[in-house]
């Protein structure tokens, strides 16, 4: 072990300072859990804090730091202020989340901690999306993903450092191996000796240390900095330091070799920094007791500090889910809607759906130089599965049209970190169902950053997906519409258009909304011939269209459902039923307001969608009217959606699975023969 | 002079109530904080609960009792 005064007196002194900060902070809450005045699940860091002092010393204020929810040293050493760090473990309004975030969730990007995950692994992805934008914008800043080494066996960790290999992206991947995750040991979840090792399968340089010695994780630390600072990209960086204590506060410790345990714990680097201080002469007893008294104080202070703070407001609940709190479908503020005036753009032109997607594109980033493209396969040649990138990454260069790995974790996960440092991330999921091997960095993560950190991030992501449902051949696992998969988690707005010109408008607000947008891309429309606006042009997002008035029915689909229900009402027009038709395009935010207006006109509804119908998003808007219009409606709401059934390969098969217009006219004539057609 | 009221800690996610084991400490003894106070049984754990602070324990609750998350069973008084 080199001497601490390698470090130089004041850094060593420092690291110290820090780690007697983090200290005090972490017995502190303990001692609140055990009193029973703090209840909540508390992951203890002792035995880590040398690695969070030691590279928190050689990280600058603006270097990004995405950690995990073993994480209180973490966030000490990044310098996120005691007293919000305290005030939110107690959930008070004054917290670095506002009470929103809790332990588990904290983020201060003031200080540079943007995230920190509840899902191990989680982070990964997202590290390196704040590092693309730190290479992208030309920055100095790195970014450090600090994990466990039981994080270093799940997928996301993967896809993550395999993209920041391959672009070399400024981040550190630092793996804090206390030898435990959660209740098991490291030899029973890893057959690889070290997590380092595995550096070189990525083609990345990797380095381990001893995490309980400042002085060497330093010394490894200040590599890997300046391997990134020099565009010579990522480290994976294996700290060592044993736990210890059990997983969690009130944790037993049955799982933990007990004279192991006992020999970590006479090696707590908390003491065994101090004693070298102290041996090297470095400090003196007294100045090690000023700094340890100066930490109690502190931690005092911001006690005191939470206690005093008032919990969050009721009106909090709703804040900061949407940038705009209006757009909600519920809540005091709920607009029910977005009355903007429609886009009239001065020149049109001709040409399928999917032209015009690329035509957005193409305008975005003419216009602005934070817009970039990511996905499988979306770099000329190829220019995407269905061309809706054709050309781009030929006009605009690799840097800002990038083709991936198949790796959907990894590519949401980059746009998401690339959007909190400012970017404006479109990313491509190829087809629909692949969005489930990536909910979590959409649902856990891109949905929740805003809310879980009070509203000091957020994730302005746009993320196109297509789904090839109904056009033949593409099976169970291509043709899946999921868009009530994503309404069911707020934080999400969902747009599925119908036409080109909308296709292009509402990619155009998507790009640029505030909040992550997921823009479904039916392939049954791609291949429409159409209209569309030139140039920018802004589809309001949370705005349904009349597409045609009517006195009998309300006919409400979207996306490729449109076709079905225009077939269907112009053959009930020959029949006599007047049918009025809504096209909501976006189903998060939802225009409940022009459904309603309707439906109290025409007193009869029919949902149609291609997603299955049961629990479906044609359940939640019949249950709104119905609780609107109960005692107006001449019939129950109809609906018509797929069948209970994974979409079959079989064409025969497959139309029998899906809606159809046939099946909107026989919905249609139950509605208007009711109670007659009840049967 | 400054009370830490102990009350029963919530020691696991699902925990809600907790039974005293055994006190290791008498009432009216000067503790000190980290001291093993008393042994807490839950549905899923035995663990050892340590002083949160320092001064005269002065004990409400006898061991043997199980008592919900939240509920004092002791004062310490500096």
């Amino acid at each position: 072990m080199s001497e601490l005064a390698s470090l130089g007196r004041e850094p060593a002194v420092g690291i110290y300072r820090t780690m007697a900060r983090i200290a005090a902070c972490d017995q502190r809450i303990q001692r609140g859990l055990a009193a029973g005045e703090l209840q909540f699940q508390y992951y203890p860091a002792g035995g880590q804090e040398a690695i969070a002092a030691g590279i928190g010393a050689l990280l600058e204020p603006d270097d990004h730091l995405v950690t995990t929810y073993r994480v209180i040293h973490d966030i000490v050493a990044k310098g996120a202020p005691m007293r919000e760090i305290v005030a939110e473990m107690y959930g008070r309004k004054t917290g670095a989340s506002k009470g929103k975030g809790g332990p588990m969730h904290l983020s201060d990007p003031r200080s540079g901690l943007m995230v920190t995950t509840g899902i191990v692994g989680g982070g990964a992805p997202i590290a390196s999306g704040l590092a693309l934008a730190a290479r992208m914008q030309e920055s100095k800043r790195v970014t450090v993903c600090s994990f466990g080494d039981g994080a270093a066996n799940i997928g996301a960790v993967h896809e993550a450092l395999n993209l920041a290999a391959l672009w070399r992206l400024p981040v550190v991947f630092l793996c804090q191996n206390n030898l435990y995750a959660e209740y098991t040991a490291y030899e029973q979840s890893t057959r690889s000796s070290s997590i380092a090792g595995r550096a070189a399968g990525y083609g990345m340089a990797g380095e381990r240390c001893d995490g309980r010695d400042p002085v060497a994780v330093c010394a490894a630390a200040r590599r890997a900095l300046e391997r990134a600072r020099a565009g010579e990209g990522p480290t994976l960086l294996e700290c060592v330091a044993p736990r210890l204590q059990g997983h969690a506060f009130g944790s037993e410790t049955k799982h933990m070799d007990a004279a192991r345990l006992e020999d970590n714990l006479a090696r707590a680097p908390i003491r065994s920094v101090r004693a070298r201080l102290l041996q090297e002469g470095l400090a003196s007893e007294a100045e090690l007791a000023d700094i340890e008294a100066g930490a109690e104080r502190e931690v005092d202070d911001a006690e005191r500090f939470a206690k005093d703070s008032p919990a969050p407001e009721p009106g909090e609940l709703y804040a900061e889910i949407f940038e705009d709190s209006t757009l909600l479908p519920e809540g005091p503020e709920a607009g029910g809607g977005v009355s903007l005036p429609e886009p009239a753009p001065t020149k049109m032109k001709k040409g399928i759906f999917g032209q015009a997607v690329n035509d957005a594109l193409d305008v975005a980033l003419a216009a602005d130089p934070l817009v970039f493209l990511l996905g499988e396969d979306i770099e000329d040649p190829a220019g995407g599965v269905v061309k809706a990138t054709a050309g781009l990454s030929t006009k605009y260069g690799r840097e800002r049209v990038r083709g991936t790995p198949i790796s959907e974790q990894a590519i949401v996960g980059a746009a998401i970190g690339a959007s909190m440092a400012g970017m404006k991330p479109v990313a491509e999921i190829m087809i629909c169902d692949f969005a489930m091997v990536c909910m979590d960095q959409i649902a856990n993560h891109a949905a929740k950053l805003r809310y879980m950190s009070g509203g000091r991030t957020g994730v302005p992501i746009t993320i196109r997906m297509l789904t090839a449902g109904n056009v033949g051949s593409f099976g169970a696992q291509h043709s899946q519409s999921l868009e009530s998969w994503f309404a069911h988690i707020p934080g999400l707005k969902i747009v599925a258009a119908s036409n080109a010109f909308d296709a292009k408008g509402l990619l155009l607000s998507a790009i640029h909304d505030p909040d992550p947008v997921i823009v479904i891309e039916a392939m049954r429309c791609f291949f429409v011939p159409g209209e569309y606006g030139e140039g920018d042009y802004r589809v309001p997002i949370g705005k349904a269209a009349v597409r045609r008035a009517g006195t009998d029915v309300t006919l409400i689909s979207y996306s490729w459902g449109m076709q079905e229900v225009f077939a269907a009402a112009d053959a009930l027009g020959s029949e006599g039923v007047s049918c009025e038709i809504i096209d909501l395009r976006s189903i998060v935010p939802l225009d409940l307001n022009t459904v309603l207006d309707s439906v109290g006109k025409t007193r009869r509804a029919v949902v149609v969608h291609p997603a299955v119908e049961f629990c479906g998003f044609g359940a939640e808007l019949s249950s709104k009217i119905h609780e609107r219009h109960f005692t107006r409606l001449l019939a129950p709401v109809q609906r018509v959606g797929a069948r209970y059934s994974p979409v079959p390969f079989s064409q025969r098969l497959e139309a029998l699975h899906f809606p159809t217009a046939d099946r909107v006219k026989a919905a249609v004539s139950k509605a208007m023969s009711w109670p007659r057609g009840a049967a | 002079m400054a009370t830490t009221m102990l009350r029963i800690p919530k020691g696991a996610v699902s925990m809600r109530e907790g039974t005293i084991v055994a006190w290791k400490v008498a009432s009216g003894a000067t503790v000190r904080i980290g001291e093993p106070l008393y042994e807490l049984e839950s549905e899923k754990s035995m663990i050892e609960v340590e002083s949160p602070a320092a001064g005269v324990i002065s004990i409400l609750a006898e061991a043997g009792q199980t008592l919900p998350v939240g509920h004092l069973i002791a004062e310490i008084s500096a």
